[in-house]
């Protein structure tokens, strides 16, 4: 180790002038010079010094020394400042912060980065200041000042800043109104020019780069649980009853969104219970000191055909609470769009692995089956969890990746594991309890259940049973050449997702359940998917298997249970078939969790 | 409802509704129309609930259907459901009733395909007049495909030597990846040849998951397996050496790979690697993992 360590403002001036570009100050340590000032002005000693400054070192403090000076002008992995995309509702007036031309209170200045107009010495009393930006004109970016308490916009246009102003300095607040764009990476630079009449007397500027929307890893500490209800449906209450009782066990808040609600509820339909496809849930933060500082935010989905995805810009939004919403302009009509694709059931994080502190997205979409393309440009741009690993989903009716992948959290150097569906592990259960008593052949699963068009259900309709014996299971030529066929579809997603992070086999559980077939070819869950579940901290939420009873008790939740146990998980099973199983999907899909926003937030060290 | 009135509703209402066949009438030509129409005829006055269940599909509710996960007008299982005693009232929709009320362009498609997958996975020879007419004049590839199905599950000779000297492309791959059901040596012989030699990719790839639904470990494992043990053994060896010559068709020569499954295709995998070049060894190697997984798991193996 050097006893002697530089200062790496210092380092990187140095590597600066060796690449013969001291005086690009985007690029290195702005207008660096002998005495650290900015150099068109650091001649003659007595002479005005212009300076803008951030908070480049992101401690959550602007300062007029060290990194926050020498890095102001730069943005890498180590250095540079960063602002909010304002788009949450501080003073929930149901318009988001950014939106506006005002500051709407104090939480609102909060989201507000600051930069300071370091007071300027010995300046004549009739030069002037100039604020520019350089920034693109959609998403909108804004410039505050404060004035003894009093934020107001600066008109960039028109506005000068007077000698007075500038000897006492000033603090400014900077914001977006939304996320970086395919076009647009993020990064403004704003510039101070002091002059005096035709006379140059100095100026300086700053680079910010703008906050990324960072989808939430279901690793993630847990805020509270969301299900869709709606008065009536029985089906849908026994669910909404299991997962009260079970996060209630777990002190683990639970709210519900009311899928009836006049400003959503469509005229002879039940709710659009799948709470997991109308959101996703995620944050942005800057550096805020002891912890980042931001917000929530929740993205829509780009289906603009589905009302109650309206809850979360009329509910959802408030103070610490934003929203974003990314569709193409003309949803697309394509054929090979599948509206179905931009659920968010069909978009996921690899939990944080080497590489990818943040983790990384994953979604299904190929070309002959796509998903709105505006949602795919959007999530590539925030960069921290991409680009996203696109996947083959067309073999699935729904088409989404939570039917057939999930995490959970354990004690390992990596501190995650992930669960894969598993034909096969099913198929290999159901062969060894026959082989164990051939008696078992006989049991009948799903018994009582019923497939299509529960009872209670507002649509009621025919039905059909779904009991079954193990031996007409496992006998069904068709059903298992189906399933063998998934499983090798799912064997396939398994690689690319084990080899993108580097996971070994012990580090992937099969969950078993068997598929079948819908129509075309494309499956969903025959058994239910117990991949598809709900996590926070060490709870998994399945969908109760509706196997049969081995020593008292569902052969397949004693085996789940011993599956998660293992891992130091709790197990718990909710009752879904009829509202969510029958209809393709599953707890998963159901549910929605919000997750704070992670201690070591630092987006801003992801080298991408 | 009256019963008599109830009967007469069912009769008269797809005329009221106006409602039409639901595949192009190339597909049902007079000598197969009329027979049916008599078949139907008689059928309908003797069990009307079974042409009431068809013509009342709840999988073409917009309430229903928009609120299961996927969004969009499906119908398939629910026919499934229905099991053989629909067969004929699925064909009275398909080809001479249509539905009696109308529908959307994806709703109709979702009926259409959706009658005819599971009118041919019942492989009832009643039905193969159609699915003939159909396989013969359809454009659309799940209408190939479902007809292609149909008509290789009951695989009678002439529909046999139909889907194998199909010629047009889209006929010509639904055909290929449907013969795997016919329980026909001579049809897998046929396929394995015709994988071994194709110089059209795409058809390949066809020939491979047809190969692999009809030749699946999983369905018919060991002794039950349609195709015997060298050819099974012929079959895989073409699989993994059209997965190394055609890169563009790996996954879909992977997926064929694993769908197969079985011993045959894990000593098939392990003689390619002692030859793959390096580009090819990753994809292998991930092949003989899964099938190594399967084959562990299963104990008749």
């Amino acid at each position: 180790m050097d006893p002697t360590p530089r200062p790496r403002w210092l380092i990187a001036a140095l590597a600066a002038l060796l690449a013969g570009c001291a005086e690009d100050a985007a690029t290195s340590p702005a207008g660096l010079t002998a005495d650290g000032g900015a150099g068109d002005v650091v001649d003659a000693p007595a002479a005005p010094r212009v300076r803008l400054l951030v908070d480049a070192d992101r401690d959550g403090v602007v300062t007029d020394t060290g990194d926050d000076v020498a890095f102001r002008a730069s943005w890498d992995a180590a250095h540079g400042a960063v602002f909010l995309a304002n788009v949450d509702d501080d003073d929930d007036d149901d318009a988001l912060d950014g939106a506006d031309d005002v500051v709407n209170g104090e939480e609102d200045a909060r989201d507000l980065a600051r930069v300071r107009v370091a007071p300027i010495a010995n300046l004549a009393d009739d030069a002037t200041g100039r604020l520019t930006l350089t920034a693109p004109s959609t998403p909108a970016v804004r410039v505050f000042r404060v004035d003894e308490g009093v934020w107001r916009r600066v008109d960039l246009e028109a506005e000068t800043l007077t000698a007075a102003e500038l000897r006492a300095g000033l603090e400014l607040g900077i914001e977006a109104s939304d996320f970086p764009t395919a076009e647009w990476a993020g990064e403004v630079t704003l510039a101070l020019s002091v002059t005096r009449g035709d006379e140059r007397v100095g100026d300086d500027r700053v680079v910010l780069r703008v906050a990324p929307f960072v989808v939430s890893s279901s690793l993630d500490e847990t805020d509270h649980v969301y299900a869709t209800v709606g008065a009536g449906v029985f089906s849908l209450a026994r669910f909404i009853n299991d997962l009260d009782a079970i996060t209630a066990a777990d002190e683990m808040p639970f709210e519900t969104i009311d899928g009836l609600d006049p400003d959503w509820r469509e005229r002879d339909f039940g709710p659009d219970v799948w709470t997991q496809d109308y959101m996703e849930l995620g944050w942005t933060a800057m550096p805020g000191g002891a912890a980042p500082h931001g917000m929530n935010v929740v993205l829509r989905t780009p289906n603009t055909d589905r009302p109650i995805a309206a809850w979360t810009r009329r509910d959802f939004v408030g103070p610490g609470r934003g929203y974003v919403w990314r569709h193409s302009r003309r949803y697309p009509s394509a054929r090979a769009h599948d509206p179905s694709l931009d659920s968010f059931g069909n978009l996921e994080v690899i939990p944080p692995y080497a590489g990818h502190p943040f983790g990384r997205l994953f979604h299904g979409n190929v070309a002959a089956r796509s998903s709105d393309p505006e949602l795919r440009d959007f999530l590539n741009a925030q960069r921290v969890q991409g680009p996203v690993l696109e996947l083959d989903t067309s073999w699935l009716h729904v088409g989404h990746v939570d039917e057939f992948a999930s995490f959970i959290p354990v004690d390992s150097p990596r501190g995650w594991k992930m669960l894969i569906a598993s034909p096969r592990a099913a198929r290999a259960q159901l062969q060894a309890l026959v082989a164990a008593d051939p008696a078992n052949g006989e049991r009948v699963m799903f018994e009582g259940q019923r497939w299509f068009y529960p009872q209670d259900h507002p649509m009621e309709g025919r039905t059909y049973p779904a009991a079954r014996t193990v031996n007409s299971i496992l006998a069904d030529e068709d059903l298992m050449a189906f399933n063998q066929g998934d499983q090798a579809h799912i064997d396939l997603v398994r690689e690319a997702l084990q080899t993108e992070a580097g996971l070994s086999d012990d580090e992937v559980i099969e969950i078993p359940f068997l598929m079948w077939e819908i129509e075309n070819g494309q499956g969903a869950a025959y058994m239910p998917g117990t991949v598809n579940l709900l996590l926070y901290g060490r709870s998994v939420t399945m969908p109760r298997p509706h196997a049969f009873a081995v020593d008292g008790a569902d052969f397949m939740e004693t085996h789940l249970r011993a599956l998660m146990r293992a891992e130091g998980i709790t197990a718990h099973f909710a009752e879904q078939w009829d509202i969510l199983h029958a209809n393709e999907g599953e707890v998963h899909c159901g549910t929605n969790a919000l997750r704070r926003i992670p201690a070591r937030g630092a987006w801003w060290e992801v080298t991408r | 409802m009256r019963p008599t009135l109830a009967i007469l509703s069912v009769i008269l209402l797809p005329a009221i509704a106006g409602a039409s066949p639901l595949i192009d009438s190339r597909a049902v030509p007079a000598e197969v129309s009329r027979p049916l129409a008599a078949t139907v005829r008689a059928d309908r006055a003797r069990r009307p609930e079974a042409y009431r269940r068809v013509a009342d599909l709840e999988g073409l509710r917009p309430e229903f259907y928009r609120r299961t996960r996927a969004g969009r007008p499906s119908v398939a299982l629910e026919l499934r459901a229905m099991g053989p005693s629909a067969l004929l009232p699925m064909l009275d929709a398909l080809a001479l009733s249509g539905y009696p009320r109308d529908l959307s362009d994806d709703e109709r498609a979702a009926l259409r395909i959706g009658l005819l997958e599971t009118v041919g996975n019942l492989g009832d020879p009643r039905a193969l007049p159609v699915l003939r007419g159909v396989f013969a004049t359809a454009t659309e590839a799940l209408e190939l495909r479902a007809s292609a199905r149909g008509l290789a599950r009951v695989c009678q000779e002439r529909d046999r030597r139909a889907l194998m000297t199909a010629t047009a492309a889209p006929q010509r791959a639904a055909a290929a990846a449907a013969l795997g059901l016919c329980a026909s040596p001579e049809a897998a012989s046929w396929m394995v040849a015709q994988l071994e030699s194709t110089s059209d990719p795409a058809h390949a790839a066809a020939l491979a998951a047809g190969l692999a639904e009809g030749a699946s470990s999983w369905a018919r494992p060991g002794a039950r397996s349609r195709i015997d043990a060298p050819l099974r053994a012929r079959a895989a060896r073409a699989i993994i050496r059209r997965w190394s010559e055609l890169p563009a068709q790996r996954p879909a020569l992977g997926i064929a790979a694993l769908s197969m499954g079985g011993a045959e295709v894990l000593a098939a995998v392990r003689d390619a690697l002692r030859v793959a070049p390096a580009e090819a060894r990753p994809g292998l190697i991930a092949i003989e993992r899964s099938l190594e997984r399967s084959l562990s798991r299963d104990p008749r193996r």
